[in-house]
């Protein structure tokens, strides 16, 4: 159903929907500006893909040219930009039904849904390039990857057909830190995957807690939310479960050695508050005091993400990170010897 | 689409392109008056019923001019970039030459 939609928004030019921009949006020259090009490109999600691919850079023990250096991340922010405006083109159907992003460049009708394509995958193929030939191979395969992942995979197969859209697709958005670190050393260690879990298991309470307050919007662009097939209060105890697993797995970097002791009390504060949050969605289901605790858990999760990260790219500037490492042999004998004591 | 309605298109399109550019020096056409047809959605330009083709208001200029500067920019930044890249990719390298 969605499908035809699109392809009758795409057909007229993408404005099938959005009624009053139809006539800006026939005309067959672009009529978009340089600021609607770079709103393609979602900024806002680019700056943490490119934040948290920086930390798995520079946490992951190795030398890299700094001006290669640079041109990765730069690579690596285009191939998120692209990626951003392939969905962007594909989802121009529902943005323009959804008050949140009706008046994206597409749905508004001042650039064409072939202008997004074209420009999305141009810029996905030459991120790609150039991030092969600024560091390794195997990062610019991974990078691919990602832009198919999020493309192909999450928007246009996911995101339409399982309420499970956000949990899977979410690993697109996981895989930078892996593709740093990936620059470095040319392939991928438990380190890079467990800043990978931090952001999986960030992704569905961060999103499901927009999706609670938002749900009539995606409700009227017929996709299949948790809240909108499960229900509010199963999409807050998913929450719940999820926080859950996210607060001790935060504490990963510290536990494997290269977080240090900063990084352990944000981890712990941080996923405490979390805990807080989640638990107050949980608890107050109906009225403005459950929209906002939605709302506080959402604007907290991005605050909790870029303060652990943040704490982990300081100390490794300052060169603080990983000296405190926890020894986890040295633990479970620990845990081993306590618990003959005790019997 | 069928592949006949494509080629039909494609006919069409050139066809089209080809009475654009008659009338331009830079394709090697000699009469400057093309009888060009309108965008659909945009008003047609010329006096007297007769078309002038697609005429952009100075928004749309200003747009397209911003456009085109970006590009160039955009394609001097790369140029740039594989320089520098291919120079860090060489470190000192770079002087290793004989003499």
């Amino acid at each position: 159903m969605m499908a035809v939609v699109r392809d009758e928004f795409v057909k007229a030019g993408g404005a099938a929907v959005s009624g009053e921009t139809h006539g800006a949006a026939l005309a067959t020259m672009s009529t978009g500006e340089i600021g609607d090009f770079v709103s393609l490109l979602k900024p806002r999600v680019m700056s943490l893909v490119v934040f948290t691919a920086l930390v798995g850079l520079l946490v992951t023990p190795g030398y890299v040219n700094p001006v290669l250096g640079f041109v990765s991340i730069l690579a690596i922010a285009i191939g998120a930009g692209a990626s951003g405006c392939l969905n962007m083109w594909w989802d121009a159907d529902i943005d323009a039904v959804m008050s949140r992003t009706r008046n994206r460049p597409i749905p508004a009708g001042r650039i064409m849904p072939s202008e997004a394509l074209s420009f999305g995958m141009m810029l996905a193929g030459g991120s790609v390039v150039v991030l092969g030939l600024a560091s390794n191979w195997f990062a610019a395969a991974f990078l691919a990857f990602t832009i198919f992942f999020y493309a192909v995979v999450y928007s246009m197969w996911l995101k339409r057909s399982t309420p499970q859209n956000i949990v899977i697709g979410g690993a697109a958005g996981a895989f930078p830190p892996m593709i740093g670190e990936a620059v470095v050393t040319g392939h991928v260690s438990l380190d890079g995957f467990a800043l990978f879990l931090i952001i999986f298991l960030w992704t569905p309470p961060h999103f499901w807690a927009l999706a609670l307050v938002k749900s009539e919007d995606y409700a009227r662009a017929g996709i299949p939310m948790l809240p909108n097939v499960a229900g509010p209060d199963a999409t807050r105890f998913q929450i719940l479960l999820y926080t859950l697993i996210l607060a001790p797995c935060g504490m990963l970097p510290f536990l494997l050695g290269f977080g240090g002791a900063a990084y352990a009390g944000a981890a712990v504060i941080g996923g405490a508050a979390m805990l807080v949050l989640a638990w107050r969605v949980y608890r107050h289901r109906t009225g403005p005091i459950a929209t906002r605790a939605a709302y506080q858990l959402f604007a907290f999760s991005i605050v909790y993400l870029f303060g652990l990260f943040a704490t982990l790219l300081v100390e490794h500037l300052f060169g603080l990170g990983g000296h405190i490492a926890v020894d986890l042999p040295r633990i479970v004998a620990l845990w081993q010897w306590a618990a003959g004591s005790l019997s | 689409m069928s592949a006949g309605a494509k080629r039909a298109n494609a006919k069409r399109a050139n066809a089209k392109r080809s009475d654009t550019n008659r009338g331009d020096p830079q394709h090697g056409g000699k009469s400057p008056a093309p009888q060009k047809q309108p965008l659909p959605g945009r008003p047609a330009g010329g006096t007297n019923g007769v078309e002038d083709g697609v005429v952009l208001s100075p928004a749309e200029l200003r747009r397209r001019r911003t456009r085109n500067i970006a590009i160039a920019v955009t394609l001097g930044a790369l140029v740039i970039l594989f320089y520098v890249m291919t120079l860090a990719r060489l470190g000192s390298n770079v002087m290793n030459r004989p003499l």
